[in-house]
């Protein structure tokens, strides 16, 4: 916990180059793992809709 | 001869070259002076604990001091910059030497068989779909294996900087999402325009793919710079620099096109409306080019990084290495979202029927 608190509130150099690279993985992943998730809904969904016989 | 010559690839990669030499052209380098600083402008540099900053140093002409209060920090050199007229036609030789190679580059398409196939078959849902699915673990690796170098180089090895300290170290993401998030939007306004003009499906998923990729992406450029503004300008942000306050807009215009295009229903209608308005806001990318150059910014100018650069070699290693990497990471989280919006609409057809009984 001291270490975490050390890396992202100490207001060194390196805290402001650790928060950009975590807000960046962060948002990075989100753009990948969204529409990764979406794509597997949809196929689901089409899925589903041709075992109840609707398409 | 004239027969096998495919008129219709030509324009539209005429089209997308000349925007292209249009957009690139006035970065390239003159050979003497540059034509948007002829005459006598003032720039504006911030005094902090490491120094002037805000200023380009490699274009300054003649400089005079003076007092200016900025904020809470001083303000102590104004530069006039008086570049020779001579700059514009160095300028323009260059600008119609790209246009001549981009024109050659065009024919090239009209005529080449295996191309015009190409582009034909990506018109193709189906096609694009599949073909994408054999490159994406391929270029996910490629930009994962990059990122893990760069990231690396960037923060173990590249040397401190002597005035910014280890806080230059933001510039390995800050910069290439800086420029993938103009280079976005430029594609995006291309694919809008050939969806306009010919209404080709694959064109308009890939516009309507690019708009919450970018918004992520200059949401980084935003945030990174606004980090690092915050250490070394000593402002998280400044209402007064037109760069901030231009990438800023085109956060939002990115976010207007994604808002715009889940207000219509019919995707078709959604495509075209939201293609207008792309074309209508690119306005915004030049003017984020040149306002380093044209008004009194904190922000600076663009440094060159390849060729003779202004660049410590141990500290441009890695800021090449991860333009490659964020070229390549946008490439792959692209193709993942045209391919659900493929799915989305060819879901009544049985290869996409298909696809989902297998899965």
């Amino acid at each position: 916990m001291n270490t975490l608190t050390e890396i992202f509130f100490s207001g060194s150099h390196w805290t402001y180059v650790w928060w950009a690279y975590a807000i960046t993985f962060i948002i990075v992943a989100a753009s990948i793992i969204i529409p990764t998730v979406r794509r597997k809904k949809t196929l689901a969904q089409i899925k589903r809709k041709i075992e109840k016989g609707q398409q | 001869m004239f027969s096998s010559f495919n008129f219709k690839y030509f324009i539209i990669s005429a089209a997308i070259l000349l925007l292209l030499a249009l957009v690139y052209a006035p970065h390239s380098q003159p050979l003497y002076g540059d034509p948007l600083k002829t005459g006598t402008q003032t720039k504006v540099g911030v005094q902090t604990e490491y120094g002037l900053i805000g200023t380009d140093k490699f274009r300054i002409y003649k400089s005079q001091k003076l007092e200016f209060k900025y904020k809470n920090m001083v303000v102590t050199e104004k530069i006039n910059t008086t570049a020779p007229t001579t700059g514009s036609l160095f300028l323009l030789t260059n600008w119609l030497y790209q246009l001549f190679f981009f024109l050659i580059t065009a024919i090239a398409i009209g005529y080449s068989k295996p191309i015009s196939n190409f582009i034909k078959k990506t018109g193709s849902l189906k096609y694009t779909y599949n073909l994408s699915g054999k490159f994406i673990p391929w270029i996910a690796i490629l930009a994962l294996l990059l990122a893990t170098i760069g990231i690396v180089d960037g923060l173990a090895f590249a040397p401190t900087d002597a005035k910014q300290k280890d806080s230059f170290r933001i510039i390995y993401i800050h910069v290439p999402a800086a420029m993938l998030c103009i280079q976005a939007y430029i594609v995006m306004s291309i694919a809008s325009a050939i969806a306009l003009i010919w209404r080709i499906k694959i064109a308009e998923i890939v516009a309507m793919s690019i708009a919450p990729l970018g918004a992520a992406i200059t949401a980084i450029a935003l945030i990174t710079g606004s980090l690092w503004g915050a250490r070394t300008w000593g402002t998280w942000w400044e209402w007064k620099d037109p760069r901030m306050v231009s990438v800023l807009i085109l956060f939002f215009i990115y976010l207007g096109i994604m808002g715009l295009n889940s207000a219509i229903e019919d995707k078709r209608t959604a495509a075209s409306a939201t293609g207008i308005f792309t074309l209508s806001a690119f306005v915004i990318i030049p003017f984020i080019y040149v306002s380093v150059k044209m008004f009194n910014s904190l922000h600076q100018g663009s440094t060159q990084v390849i060729g003779s650069s202004d660049m410590h070699p141990d500290m441009a290693r890695p800021l090449i290495v991860m333009f490659f990497a964020t070229m390549l990471y946008f490439t792959f989280a692209l193709l993942i979202r045209i391919r659900g919006e493929i799915l989305i609409r060819d879901r009544k057809t049985q290869w996409v029927k298909d696809i989902a009984l297998r899965s």
